[in-house]
């Protein structure tokens, strides 16, 4: 093998740096592996509890808390319509609907009062957290339940404000507008702050709705995205939920709570400030200091995830478009990891500080920087002898096998428990996106938060623009398919 | 460092990985669609069965549904009758113990339930549950250590309202923790009436937090014989039990109710006087409308707003009071005056 003849001190530096990224390797991959111990736990733990459980008793209770459904919506004209029926008809007694138009240039308000019967209303409410001015308040005469607040535009975080502060509800559950909750989600999520005080929020499992047939704003024929792109966010989507955060739940520490579906308590988040408007993280700049917030005041202050309550989104079907989603994921990452660095191995917050934030800190945001760092230390070890061909070749399949060995348990689980995506042709299609993943997909992933770090560290902070196709569009279209 | 062997043998445990996990994938999908496709039709005849058992009236019956019962296995069976819970009687529930396999996951649900593992008694608590059987058991799971336990018990006793049990209830209330508060309380409400005597009894004693909690379920509940512990309690030193008491004096009503209301609106914590407020505004006492209008101009945003809100709800005499409140020299009282009146310029949020 031909190698470059080079000083010492460079080879030492090299070496140094393979080890120190081996040593990442490692640590990364342990940890990993807890979290996927933890979920095998958790996941049996949740199906036990759920054996039998008479969650239907919730819908003729008096004693369960209103819950706020909180949907800011722009420009949606063409979906709101189905978007706020299917709100309508979840299952659960004690719900209130606070549609948010955020200053739509569109019909998005036009439709609505003519759908919904809408009439002007006066309520008195304080305005605890701040929102762009809000201009009407309507209820629905046809559906006493659903508000709607027209309010000028100030974006998603502003939207959520403003609802949060008309909303009634003990408990307010942040949705996106074009978020397609299963019926049953809401009877499932709010569990946990049934039987704890000290939950603060709770969030539910999202999937990829992309190629699954969607019919008036419900799912009815659940299907795995068949093109790659849409397809292996699925997989992803279902090891952050299933093996990430379900893992979280036993270490108690999560700290994400998706922004298309979260279930707060609403005082506390009001109290907290409601949604930081300055960042593009909001969601999880939220839970972050909800939790800090809660840890030092001696508030509620956990967050739980529950893995059956499900929400379908339309996710990207194009790699440009996915590509801003990524550098804004974290950009927003890196915002939060900045704003509440306090928290990093302060004991103060146990395993908050101790153990979830440095995860999220030194791994999540720094692990595509390591990540390159190795890759480039590898093609010099190689140049310059340090390495042989066969100790590169071990490890890249090693990485390789490992993810794999990860994503493909995962499959697993969601087979045994949930089987979210319909039969097991799904999960095989699946499992083709697993075997591909980490060829290029992955490498793309790395390249979009490393811009999105770099964005961060220049202070650009826009939201980037984000396309869909839209459900109803595809039913109106005659094809069922939110997909191709 | 590392040779050939090494990296073949990696290659070779992923190859294990992808094939392992596609054997299980496979095989676990064929054999949940080979017993799927043969619980179908038994579920099936089983539904019909019970339904029949029932008395309800089934179209395209078939001589073999007689039978179908007693094929299904105990799970099964209890997986079913799971599934028409929601939709049957208590009665329709027990008389589904005598039929089918009925009788073993009775004695199934008694056994898990003296178990000294937690999980085993839930499992066997839920089956009596579903039942509707077991009063010889489940009483004492109302104390049992493990809170999921105790919290299945108060769903069941929910259905079982003896005097006992209801009195338990009550106890568990008063000492709850928060992971059974909920069932407790919801096996109350449903309850209703026989909840009354206990929660009467609890409430001449209770004091501070727990009285809290037995007054919040005492406002689904508003009997006159609640007045008297409700009266005692608006002047408890614990702020939470004043505001519960003085919401429960507001759904009463009654002289009495009304002198201890009269009192609250000039209780030292905010949350009391908003609900005194509110009170007033909800049994119509137009007499204090004067005072409620002193409220405009409380230093408290939740009290100006029920002040506004009772106002409102007093028809005429609320309506002049909001009106001659429009010209007062208290910025917040004539802000609120005018929203709650329903005036231009106060759209966009009351002042806080």
């Amino acid at each position: 093998m031909i190698t470059f003849g080079v000083a010492e001190p460079i080879r030492v530096i090299v070496v140094d740096l393979q080890l120190a990224v081996l040593g990442y390797f490692v640590i990364v991959n342990i940890i990993l592996l807890a979290l996927l111990i933890a979920s095998a736990l958790e996941l049996r733990g949740h199906h036990r509890q759920a054996a039998l459980e008479g969650r239907w008793r919730l819908l003729g209770s008096e004693a369960s808390p209103t819950i706020s459904m909180i949907a800011p919506a722009y420009n949606e004209a063409m979906t709101i319509t189905e978007s706020v029926r299917s709100l309508l008809t979840l299952s659960y007694s004690n719900l209130e609907v606070v549609l948010v138009n955020d200053g739509s240039s569109d019909e998005t308000m036009e439709v609505l009062t003519r759908d919904f019967d809408l009439v002007a209303i006066q309520p008195i409410y304080r305005r605890r957290v701040e929102s762009e001015p809000v201009v009407g308040l309507y209820r629905s005469r046809a559906k006493p339940e659903l508000v709607v607040v027209d309010k000028e535009n100030g974006g998603k975080a502003d939207a959520l404000n403003a609802g949060l502060n008309v909303a009634t509800g003990e408990l307010a559950c942040a949705i996106d507008a074009d978020t397609i909750i299963e019926a049953d989600s809401l009877l499932k999520m709010v569990r946990p702050f049934l039987v704890s005080d000290e939950i603060v929020a709770a969030g539910g499992t999202i999937r990829a709705a992309n190629g699954s047939r969607v019919l008036r704003g419900r799912v009815v024929e659940p299907h795995a995205p068949r093109r790659f792109v849409p397809g292996v966010q699925a997989v992803e989507y279902l090891r952050a939920f299933l093996t990430g955060r379900l893992g979280w739940n036993r270490f108690g520490g999560n700290l994400i709570i998706s922004g298309a579906f979260g279930l707060f308590r609403r005082e506390a988040t009001l109290d907290a400030g409601g949604y930081e408007h300055d960042t593009v993280g909001e969601d999880m700049e939220l839970v972050a200091r909800l939790r800090r917030r809660g840890i030092e005041q001696g508030g509620p202050h956990r967050v739980e995830f529950v893995p059956d309550p499900v929400a379908w989104t339309e996710v990207p079907d194009s790699l440009r478009v996915l590509g801003r989603q990524r550098d804004r994921w974290h950009r927003g990452l890196a915002d939060v990891i900045w704003r509440h660095r306090r928290l990093l191995l302060n004991p103060r917050y146990g395993t908050l500080g101790l153990l979830a934030f440095p995860y999220f800190a030194l791994i999540e945001l720094l692990a595509p920087l390591v990540e390159v760092v190795g890759i480039i230390t590898l093609v010099i070890g190689l140049a310059i002898g340090t390495m042989g061909i066969e100790s590169v070749a071990l490890f890249v399949l090693l990485a390789y096998g490992f993810g794999l060995a990860m994503t493909v348990a995962t499959l697993v689980f969601e087979e045994w428990s949930y089987g979210g995506y319909g039969g097991t042709r799904e999960r095989l299609v699946l499992f083709w996106f697993t075997v591909l993943e980490p060829f290029g997909y992955r490498q793309l992933t790395t390249i979009w938060r490393i811009r999105g770090l770099i964005k961060y560290m220049r202070g650009k902070g826009d939201w980037g623009v984000m396309t869909r196709s839209g459900f109803a569009a595809a039913e109106g279209a005659g094809e069922g398919t939110t997909g191709p | 460092m590392f040779g050939r062997g090494w990296v073949g043998a990696v290659l070779f445990g992923e190859l294990a990985v992808v094939l392992l996990g596609l054997a299980l994938l496979v095989s676990h999908g064929l054999l949940s669609r080979v017993r799927d496709r043969v619980n179908r039709r038994r579920l099936k005849r089983g539904r019909r069965a019970l339904a029949q058992a029932l008395g309800v009236a089934v179209a395209d019956q078939q001589p073999e549904d007689q039978v179908a019962l007693s094929r299904l296995s105990v799970s099964q069976q209890t997986a079913l009758i799971a599934e028409l819970q929601p939709s049957l009687t208590l009665s329709q529930r027990r008389e589904l113990a005598n039929i089918g396999r009925g009788a073993a996951i009775e004695a199934r649900g008694l056994r898990l339930s003296r178990s000294r593992r937690w999980r085993r008694r839930l499992r066997g608590a839920r089956l009596l549950t579903l039942l509707g059987r077991g009063e010889q058991a489940m009483p004492a799971l109302l104390a049992d250590p493990s809170p999921p336990v105790r919290a299945q018990a108060a769903e069941w006793a929910a259905e079982h309202p003896s005097a006992e049990v209801v009195r338990d209830l009550v106890e568990m209330l008063v000492t709850s923790d928060p992971a059974t508060r909920f069932a407790v309380k919801d096996a109350l409400l449903r309850i209703r009436g026989p909840t009354l005597e206990p929660l009467i009894e609890a409430l001449g004693t209770a004091s501070g937090e727990a009285a809290a909690r037995l007054l919040e379920v005492a406002q689904w509940l508003p009997d006159p014989r609640l007045a008297d512990p409700a009266i005692r309690l608006a002047a408890d030193p614990d702020e939470r039990t004043r505001t519960e008491a003085v919401r429960l004096l507001g759904a009463i009503g009654g002289a009495e109710a009304v002198l201890a209301l009269d009192k609250a609106l000039v209780d030292p914590a905010a949350g009391v006087r908003a609900a005194a407020v509110e009170a007033h505004g909800r049994l119509g006492l137009w007499q204090a409308t004067s005072r409620l209008a002193e409220l405009l101009r409380d230093e408290s945003w939740d009290v100006r707003s029920a002040a506004g809100r009772a106002l409102r709800v007093l028809g005429s005499p609320g309506q002049l009071a909001l009106r001659a409140m429009l010209d007062d020299e208290d910025r917040f009282a004539r802000e609120m005056a005018r929203h709650v009146l329903d005036l231009p310029g106060a759209v966009r949020g009351a002042p806080a």
